[in-house]
């Protein structure tokens, strides 16, 4: 199964850029996930793959195969493609049984019928349906309905699968299940995959790697445990889950390490980077779970600051505590509730990461 | 667990593939039909207003005497006059009835109103020819119950041949107009508006006032101006009513002018049609811009609880009487006369009908060679209309939402465009686009096929504002999933997108045939001898002073319009019936 490779590729519509010069490449038999908030342009990416829109610059290719290129005015048109696309909606025809909507892609490529009907039978026994093919799509479930979509994205044997948001129509519970299922039939059949979600659980959940985008834009891209402990940007570090940012003048000390000095916070930061933090004022991000609390008072070995606890949540699994330190408020979680009223705080080296200070575009999302 | 595999797919060799059928060359071909079909007849009107003799006549000159001798006629300027007199008051009375009834049926808790909401559409399925006979049959100053109500109870009469009379029955017809568009905002309201007054300690006519009257604005709006524009041709009423009291209307001036002008064919009715057309086409304009701002004033996506039901009180059983007996009175009655006149000799207060009855009408429509013609052949246009109508505006209305066909855009102006034209005037523009288009226009001339077209055409409308709202329901993520299992454009189409469609296909072939055996305005100066349809010669035998075959063939009208509802109703009850079991 042949990647998928993205480059340049570039989309407006009106004066609006939905796709500013997006380049990434999908490897061979991977998960790759689009993540952001609704008109980041990850569906638009999407659906330029699958020959839904046309882009005004740039090249899609697959394997060997170009589907799109720019320069050489070449569009593949989508029902020439041969991905498999499961769509938001699922988008199952509902005046044909579920058995009819599989057999649909083979019918169009003229298999012969009994070739269909045993076919049929192996895709919708692949996601556990082989007993249903009789039924019409308002007969099942949504649970059900999202894998008879499935099975008819793979009836055709695609090269590549394209996921558009396919649990968003699912309740939580189902969500969760339905994510570890899929995540481990595309593993197993090592079919090469883009997914689009806005849901970060569910992109670091099932991905190999991680495209955050906004505004059009490509803004990190790596494993889901890079893109979360080392976000980059503060856009992405807010998107992907609850973040401490702290602001101070940096200090070199040893190779690539540095010293963030933040006029709210007692005592300093260490922090890695590959490269200098550009002069002036510079963000770090710190996850909650990543502060260390205590309530023992500090061997004077590490760093660690007093800090008050202002007020704490029971969310079920952990704790959620607001806590301040100097004049800097700072979330973090426990395992175990607190029972003193301040607590010393210790960063370590490696969980603050330096992010660009990108506020003003997240503000604009929300 | 187990793992997961799966074999390979069959081989889908490419060239075992179906040919993918390039989608451009059957769009444009598409496109090019409705666009020839709908421009075509208005392009000769022009130039024919503007000729010093009928086109036909050598020596002729572009002039503009056709319209000055228009606008010099008294009798024209007369007759506008009384246009505007009776499109104004039938608007205000259609208007006020049509949002009084939808408020009623949708806000109230009416008794009765499952019933009485769809008994108010009748006449917009009722033959209007046939209703309008009905009336003059038992309203008419002979009429049965204007005598009864005059000379037997001595009671002050009405008078329905005079411009108010006929402005009851102008609004009678088009009432439905404005209370389906007031029904359907009203539905779509947020209801928690209304109880955000209640909640405030406003009581019944507060709501009414400070919230469901000012939510109906664009309604009223909408609908007053597509009335106003539709009274504006009316041919049928002045025909009918209008002639015994000398009134007459733009659409009778220019019937009467085409028929009794010593020139045949006068350029001062393609004059008069233009005329027509632009005040029609400014009006509609007017309204689009109008309304441009709406979506501002109507609900969102987001789906709203249905307000709590005002309730009448002791209002509530006058009202349903009131509403049952209105419906009773303009349509059941109506209906009923043309029974009854249909079935005897002369219907007067004096003798009992049972005495005066006779089957000479019926045996007349069956008998006289023409008037059974004029069944036949409307038959036979309603039936091949219906069906060849919904086949090429389903596609177009396909191409226009569901393509990416380079002039899709141009598609739902083009297939509105014909119903908002004055049916007379499509029927002089296709009458000079037969003689001016040699071929195939002498072949249509004189053959029933020319009057399938002007009708069809005039009537596209009507498949397209069916199809296009149950297209626009369809997930367009149904279409593209078929492009992703590697369909074309019209395999989507023909296997996904039109079986989708098929209710709605139903309702518009029946609603088509509905409108082809009863409309008869833009095939007046098409019919010739032989090519005879139901309305024409309803037209022609009442001029001749025969109501009683007059009114067996408007009932006949009527039963084919029933027997269509029937069967598309039975088919829709047995499609639920059989996805219930």
């Amino acid at each position: 199964m042949p990647e998928i490779s993205v480059h340049q590729l570039t989309k407006s519509f009106g004066a609006t850029r939905v796709l500013d010069r997006i380049s990434f490449t999908v490897p061979d038999k991977q998960l790759v996930t689009l993540l952001g908030p609704s008109g980041c342009g990850k569906t638009t990416t999407l659906m330029a793959i699958a020959g839904f829109n046309t882009p005004d610059g740039g090249t899609i290719a697959h394997g060997e195969r170009a589907l799109f290129d720019s320069g050489a005015r070449r569009n593949v048109p989508a029902e020439q493609r041969d991905l498999g696309v499961v769509f938001q909606s699922y988008a199952l025809w509902p005046h044909l049984t579920v058995g009819e909507n599989v057999a649909f892609p083979l019918k169009i490529r003229r298999t012969g019928r009994a070739e269909i009907k045993r076919r049929v039978g192996e895709v919708l026994d692949l996601v556990e349906l082989g007993h249903r093919a009789d039924a019409h799509p308002h007969e099942l479930s949504g649970g059900q309905q999202q894998r008879v979509a499935l099975a008819r994205a793979l009836a055709h044997g695609p090269t590549a699968l394209l996921l558009d948001e396919p649990f968003s129509n699912l309740d939580a519970k189902l969500r969760d299940r339905a994510r570890e299922w899929l995540g481990r039939l595309q593993r197993e059949l090592g079919m090469t995959t883009v997914f689009v979600t806005h849901d970060q659980t569910e992109a670091l959940a099932m991905s190999d790697q991680i495209l955050v985008m906004n505004g059009g834009r490509i803004v990190r891209a790596g494993t889901p445990e890079e893109v979360y402990r080392r976000p980059g940007s503060r856009f992405a570090a807010q998107f992907l889950g609850r973040c401490n940012f702290l602001t101070g003048a940096t200090r070199r000390i040893a190779g690539g390490e540095y010293l963030l000095e933040a006029s709210d916070l007692p005592g300093p930061i260490r922090f890695r980077a590959p490269a200098a933090p550009p002069p002036g004022l510079a963000t770090v991000a710190v996850r909650p779970e990543s502060l260390q609390l205590s309530e023992l008072e500090p061997d004077g070995s590490g760093t660690s600051w007093p800090a008050q606890v202002i007020h704490t949540t029971f969310l079920g699994d952990h704790y959620l505590h607001t806590l301040r330190t100097g004049a800097q408020v700072l979330e973090a979680l426990s395992t175990r509730p607190l029972s003193t009223g301040t607590v010393h705080v210790s960063i370590d080296e490696t969980s603050a990461s330096l992010v660009t200070d990108d506020q003003e575009e997240f503000d604009n999302v929300l | 667990m187990t793992q997961h595999t799966l074999p390979a797919a069959p081989a889908a060799l490419h060239g075992r593939r179906r040919r993918v059928v390039p989608a451009s060359p059957g769009q444009f071909l598409v496109w090019a039909a409705v666009a020839v079909l709908t421009i075509a007849p208005l392009t000769p009107l022009v130039i024919t207003s503007l000729r010093s003799k009928p086109y036909y006549l050598p020596g002729g000159v572009f002039t503009a005497s056709a319209y000055s001798q228009l606008l010099g006629d008294p009798a024209f300027r007369h007759a506008a006059l009384n246009t505007v007199i009776f499109a104004l008051s039938a608007t205000a009375l259609a208007v006020v009835l049509g949002a009084s009834f939808a408020v009623l049926v949708t806000r109230t808790d009416l008794p009765g109103k499952r019933r009485l909401g769809p008994a108010l559409l009748a006449p917009l399925l009722i033959p209007p020819l046939g209703l309008i006979v009905g009336w003059e049959s038992l309203y008419g100053p002979a009429g049965y119950l204007t005598q009864l109500w005059s000379k037997n109870l001595h009671l002050p009469a009405w008078n329905l041949t005079s411009l108010p009379g006929m402005s009851v029955i102008g609004a009678v017809v088009t009432l439905p107009i404005a209370y389906l568009t007031c029904k359907a905002v009203l539905e779509g309201g947020d209801g928690t508006l209304e109880d955000a007054v209640r909640a405030s300690g406003g009581g019944t006519w507060r709501i009414l006032r400070t919230v469901t009257l000012p939510q109906l604005r664009t309604a009223l709006l909408d609908s007053g101006i597509l009335i106003f524009t539709l009274c504006l041709e009316v041919l049928g009423i002045p025909l009918f009513l209008g002639r015994p009291a000398n009134i007459s209307f733009i659409a009778s001036y220019l019937y009467d002018t085409w028929n009794n002008s010593i020139v045949p064919d006068p350029p001062v009715v393609s004059a008069g049609a233009i005329l027509l057309l632009a005040v029609a086409s400014v009006l509609l304009l007017v309204r689009t811009r109008l309304l441009r701002h709406s979506a501002r004033y109507t609900a969102g996506v987001r789906a709203v609880p249905p307000a709590q039901l005002i309730g009448l009180g002791r209002w509530r059983a006058p009202a349903a009487v009131g509403m049952a007996g209105f419906v009773a009175v303009t349509c059941v009655i109506p209906l009923l006369g043309l029974g009854l006149m249909s079935s005897v000799t002369d219907l007067s207060t004096l003798v009992a009908p049972w005495h005066l009855w006779t089957a000479a009408n019926w045996h007349e429509v069956f008998n006289d060679p023409t008037l059974h013609r004029a069944i036949t052949n409307s038959l036979l246009i309603a039936v091949i209309g219906s069906v060849a109508t919904v086949a090429l505006v389903a596609l177009a209305t396909v191409i226009a939402h569901r393509s990416g066909f380079l002039l899709r855009r141009t598609l739902p102006a083009l297939l509105v465009y014909p119903r908002a034209t004055p049916g007379i005037v499509f029927g002089v523009g296709f009458f000079w686009l037969y003689l001016v288009v040699d071929w195939p226009g002498a072949m249509l001339r004189n053959s029933l096929w020319g009057e399938l077209f002007a009708l069809c055409v005039r009537n596209m409308t009507l498949a397209y504002i069916v199809l296009a709202p149950a297209l626009a329901r369809i997930s367009p993520e149904l279409a593209k999933a078929a492009s992703a299992s590697g369909a074309g454009w019209w395999t989507t189409t023909r296997r996904v997108t039109l079986p989708l469609l098929r209710p709605a296909l139903i309702s518009a072939v029946v609603l088509m045939f509905v409108t082809l055996v009863s409309d008869y305005d833009p095939v007046v100066f098409l019919a010739k001898p032989g090519t005879e349809l139901l309305g024409t010669s309803m037209l022609q035998t009442w001029s001749k002073g025969l109501p009683g075959p007059v009114a067996a063939l408007a009932l006949i009208q009527v039963l084919l319009v029933a027997l269509a509802l029937a069967l598309g109703l039975g088919w829709t009850l047995r499609k639920k019936a059989r996805r219930h079991a």
